[in-house]
């Protein structure tokens, strides 16, 4: 049978829809309408190489799939989608494991024993307990490093007499440092609580901190004392160290039999050897520990950055320059200070009324320094801002695109100020560019609402973050020697 | 310096063929807007560059799949990862090799028939006379095969897609003996729809480039016979160029 | 006499270094039949083609029916064509469609009828250029007789204003060759077609002819009656009637 051309055609294409519907509905499970199952959430330190879809499991049984991975106060917030016919007990316990040293991750749940059921919406506690294959491989790795380097520093401290010698002075310099430090808290008690009374007023979570802060200072220096003590009087395992000649020896050739583990470990035989000697193994275990440093750092992470820029105002051909601190606590939010030169000044507004004349106004025009101080947060792309703007209430709205490179603002501030020519809320639009990491380019409109001082500009500026600023700082510090 | 040159004349005359090809695309998306469409004609090159491709389209698809089965399982044979290969197969067929090689193909079969013809028939004054007729020529012949391409590069994609997955699930499964329960559940769970829409958006742009190409070359043909053998190499040397070119940038920007 | 159907004012055309037309001033009127002659490679073709815009002159104007080509648009183009019908020199037939669907391709484009009344008025076409039985083949089973009048049966089949005829019997047997002469003139006749006919069958020339213009080293020598050509007094018009190798044009 011949078929037509149309017929032919039409085929194919129809075949290729069938196809095509078909490979869309397999590949990772595609639903119709709304999702089933219900939700719960965990919040991680760290979920590195957890993706969206991975699986989630019971005693290695799946039961549902990780809906969304989003990041909460610098640890990740992971949403399970459970299928609706597994019930789980509350008291479940969730953890990121992987299948393999190359394996995918995927959450595995440890069932609790409580009588209530977990429902939609519920959270789970994230299982501490249980050591996975990437921590245990970052221990190792660690233990491995420790030893060696232990056993190396041991083994030239103790090598030779001069080495005996500074040990002992080392432990007499704990001694001392202990003894200073307990009477310096003992003295600056006072300041202390003075200086927590003002940060009360601030903060009530450094209220509770920092006296149990100072408490355990006092407790370490009261510790280390006791510690360098009983070292001298040789108890405990460094003080027999220390004095006693055999324990010494037996220790030099545990240290010797050590160092010959590790370099085994380093030329790759025995089976932690080989962990370490295989690229892909090696690779994992540093991207393992990179995600465990990432989650550190940002964590840790208060990020500075300094700042100058200078807008060239088109109708009264002057300058206004800024320079600005930037305190970044958080990926999301910022403090952001700024010194503002403005040629136009501060207008104060001064009323004399002698007798029954009528009231004399007088304009007062000060080339001053303003100030800025907002808040801003992050939402994505979008960032708002809310403060002190030129010495007046304002806020102002940023959106960032290409990577941060191109950034819109809109500000809006000065809503009653004295300034004759400045009767309406001070609005303003910016474009700005960045080139490479430190300079960007800015353009806008400045106070469009007051016709008389309207201008455009255009400007330039310089930022630069902490690790910049240590670099030149560095840099300049060197040549300066 | 001689050379140096001729590589610079070689370059403007690239720059200037690829602008004079842009030209003729939106001269034919123009034309493509006004009714009536030939349907009959569009049909027919349906057909030409869609239906008389399949057989090539899947023996080269299904080759692939399984030559890239084999290669991938050795290296992942080292690490036990072995179903893993079901991954690098699916998502190589669907981003990549499944639009590309398609593309090629179809560039050498249809893109080099549609040059010849339209050589033809400007050498021996055909399309001047559809011009004497009231006939638009792009209208009348760029217009169906520009459609015709944009509708069946991306329709031969997706059998190749399937035939090339289908040809390494065979070697994995059949002949080196991966679980093949694991297997397909590596190539489901981590293909996603961007890759399979993403290759067959590439395999749209394709469809573009190879008929435009085509009939540009086509469309341009002086000097008889040998004219029209200099049009059908120059039509798939350029749109095979022009393929690889835009398909970095593709990737670049879809994935 | 009467008003003038196609202007040629002052055409200039070169390919290259290879001058072709230049300076050719050429009117024809609303009814006649002009014939062009000259040598082979002369341009007469190439005068064609710019009457019906598929060429575009370096200098100088075509004005067909008061409109200068070179002012219109696409669309316009297009609507003035379909005034005209021409016949190509090699037949130009479209190889990928039936000789019925060649001869019937304007009906198609402009007309509304269904294919059973295009092939049928295709047929009633193919039967006044002699050809009877052929509407199913592909143009590349024909002889070369046979395409020239599809071609013509093309040409003629919208029944155009202006027909253009480049070298209508060229290839022809004597008594087809004068067939064709009848249905130029049948045509004239009956529609008053205005016409352009390239030849290098004088008798054919003379036959069809109401004037005749002479091509000679890209300009028109010469514009008369058949008579006034017969009897040009133009040495290189007469050594081209006559047929002669002697005289003012060199063979090689
Ligand atoms: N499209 C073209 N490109 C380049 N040269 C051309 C083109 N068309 C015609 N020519 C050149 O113009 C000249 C005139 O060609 P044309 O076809 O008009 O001759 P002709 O008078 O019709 O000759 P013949 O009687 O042999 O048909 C020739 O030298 C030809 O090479
Ligand atoms: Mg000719």
């Amino acid at each position: 049978m011949r078929l037509s051309a149309e017929a032919r055609v039409g085929l194919v294409v129809l075949l290729g829809v069938i196809v095509l519907t078909y490979m869309t509905f397999t590949v990772g499970g595609y639903h119709f309408g709304r999702e089933t199952g219900y939700r719960l959430f965990a919040l991680f330190d760290t979920v590195a190489g957890l993706d969206a879809k991975s699986g989630i499991k019971v005693a290695g049984v799946e039961v549902g799939k990780v809906e969304v991975i989003a990041l909460q106060d610098g640890q990740a917030k992971v949403t399970l989608r459970i299928k609706p016919e597994v019930k789980l007990r509350k008291g479940t316990e969730a953890a990121v494991r992987a299948t393999g040293l190359l394996g995918e991750k995927y959450i595995e749940l440890i069932p609790g024993k409580k009588e209530a059921y977990l429902k939609d919406g519920d959270s789970l506690t994230v299982s501490e307990k249980v050591a996975d294959l990437d921590r245990l491989i970052n221990q190792f790795s660690g233990i491995a490093a420790d030893i060696k380097m232990v056993s190396a520093s041991l083994r030239e401290a103790l090598g030779t007499d001069e080495g005996k010698q500074s040990l002992k002075d080392i432990v007499a310099n704990i001694r001392e440092l202990s003894r200073n430090l307990s009477v310096t808290v003992k003295d600056n008690r006072e300041n202390f609580t003075k200086a927590v009374a003002n940060i009360q007023e601030a903060s009530s979570s450094l209220k509770t901190d920092l006296p149990k802060l100072m408490e355990s200072l006092n407790r370490t220096s009261e510790k280390l004392e006791a510690i360098a003590t009983k070292v001298e009087r040789g108890e405990g395992t460094l003080g027999k160290l220390i004095q006693d000649e055999g324990i010494y020896k037996k220790l030099d050739s545990t240290l010797e039999g050590l160092s010959n583990i590790t370099k085994k470990v380093e030329k790759g035989e025995g089976t932690i050897g080989k962990l370490f000697s295989d690229e892909k193994a090696y690779d994992q275990i540093t991207t393992a520990l990179e995600g465990l440093s990432n989650a550190v750092t940002r964590i840790e992470r208060f990020k500075t950055v300094v700042g100058f820029r200078n807008e060239y105002q088109f109708d009264s051909h002057e300058n206004k320059g800024y320079f600005s601190v930037q305190l970044q606590p958080r990926e999301d939010k910022y403090y952001l200070l700024e010194l503002v030169d403005d040629p136009r000044g501060r207008v104060t507004q001064t009323t004399t009324q002698i007798d029954n004349n009528p009231p004399v106004v007088e304009y007062n025009t000060e080339h001053r320094l303003k100030l800025n101080a907002e808040f801003g947060r992050r939402f994505s792309d979008l960032g708002l801002r809310l403060g002190l703007m030129e010495n007046s209430f304002g806020a102002g709205a940023d959106l960032y695109l290409f990577n941060d490179a191109l950034k819109f603002s809109a500000d809006a501030w000065d809503f009653n100020s004295d300034d004759p020519l400045n009767n309406h809320p001070h609005l303003k639009a910016t474009a700005s560019y960045s080139f490479f990491k430190y300079l960007f380019v800015q353009g806008g409109y400045d106070n469009f609402l007051n016709r008389k001082i309207d201008t455009g500009f255009a400007g330039a500026g310089l930022r630069f973050e902490d690790d910049d600023l240590k670099y030149l700082l560095g840099s300049g510090m060197l040549k300066a020697k | 310096m001689k050379w140096l040159e001729l590589l610079g004349v070689r370059t403007t005359k690239f720059i200037e063929e690829v602008g004079q090809v842009f030209l003729l695309f939106l001269q034919t998306i123009k034309w493509s807007l006004r009714p009536p469409l030939g349907f009959r004609n569009i049909l027919k090159q349906m057909e030409e560059v869609g239906v008389r491709s399949i057989p090539v389209v899947l023996i080269t698809a299904v080759s692939t799949g399984m030559v890239l089965a084999l290669q991938s399982h050795t290296g992942f044979k080292r690490f036990n990862a072995e179903s893993l290969v079901g991954t690098v197969v699916a998502l190589s067929m669907t981003r990549e090799l499944g639009p590309v090689l398609t593309a090629l193909i179809v560039a050498g079969r249809a893109g080099a028939a549609m040059a010849a013809e339209l050589g033809t028939m400007r050498v021996t004054e055909q399309i001047d006379a559809l011009s004497t007729m009231a006939a638009n020529p792009i209208k009348y012949l760029i217009v169906p095969r520009l459609l015709a391409g944009m509708l069946m590069l991306p329709i031969l994609t997706i059998f190749s897609d399937a035939i090339g997955i289908a040809g390494g699930y065979f070697v994995a499964v059949q002949v080196l003996n991966v679980n093949p329960v694991v297997y397909l559940r590596r190539t489901t769970d981590f293909l996603e729809y961007d890759d399979i829409y993403g290759g067959l958006l590439k395999a749209f742009v394709f469809g573009i480039i190879i008929a435009t190409v085509s009939c540009y070359k086509g469309f341009n043909t002086e000097g008889g016979a040998e004219g029209v053998g200099k049009a059908t190499t120059g039509a798939v040397v350029l749109s095979s160029m022009l393929i690889l070119i835009s398909d970095y940038f593709l990737t670049a920007i879809l994935f | 006499m009467g008003e003038p159907m196609i202007q040629l004012i002052d055409l200039y055309k070169s390919f290259g270094d290879n001058r072709v037309l230049q300076g050719v001033n050429l009117t024809i009127e609303r009814g006649e039949t002009m014939v062009i002659i000259g040598g082979s490679g002369s341009g007469k073709s190439v005068i064609l083609k710019h009457i019906i815009g598929l060429m575009k002159p370096d200098r100088g104007k075509v004005i067909v029916v008061g409109q200068d080509l070179s002012t219109l648009r696409e669309r316009a183009l297009d609507e003035l064509r379909k005034k005209f019908g021409m016949l190509f020199q090699y037949a130009a037939l479209f190889d990928s469609l039936m000789v019925w669907e060649n001869v019937g391709f304007s009906l198609r484009q402009q007309t509304h009828l269904n294919d059973r009344e295009i092939k049928q008025a295709a047929i009633e076409k193919l039967s006044m250029v002699g050809l009877r039985g052929v509407e199913d083949r592909m143009p590349a089973d024909l002889s070369g007789g046979m395409k020239k009048r599809v071609g013509l049966a093309r040409a003629i089949a919208m029944e155009p204003e202006i027909l253009l005829y480049d070298e209508p019997t060229t290839g022809l047997d004597p008594i087809m060759a004068d067939a064709i002469n009848e249905l130029i003139l049948e045509m004239k006749r009956r529609l008053q077609v205005t016409g352009a006919a390239i030849t290098h069958d004088m008798t054919s020339a003379y036959k069809i002819a109401d004037r005749i213009a002479m091509l000679y080293q890209g300009k028109i020598q010469a514009v008369g009656t058949p008579d006034e050509i017969k009897n040009s007094s133009n040495p290189i018009v007469h050594q081209f009637v006559t047929g002669s190798s002697i005289g003012p044009i060199k063979t090689v």
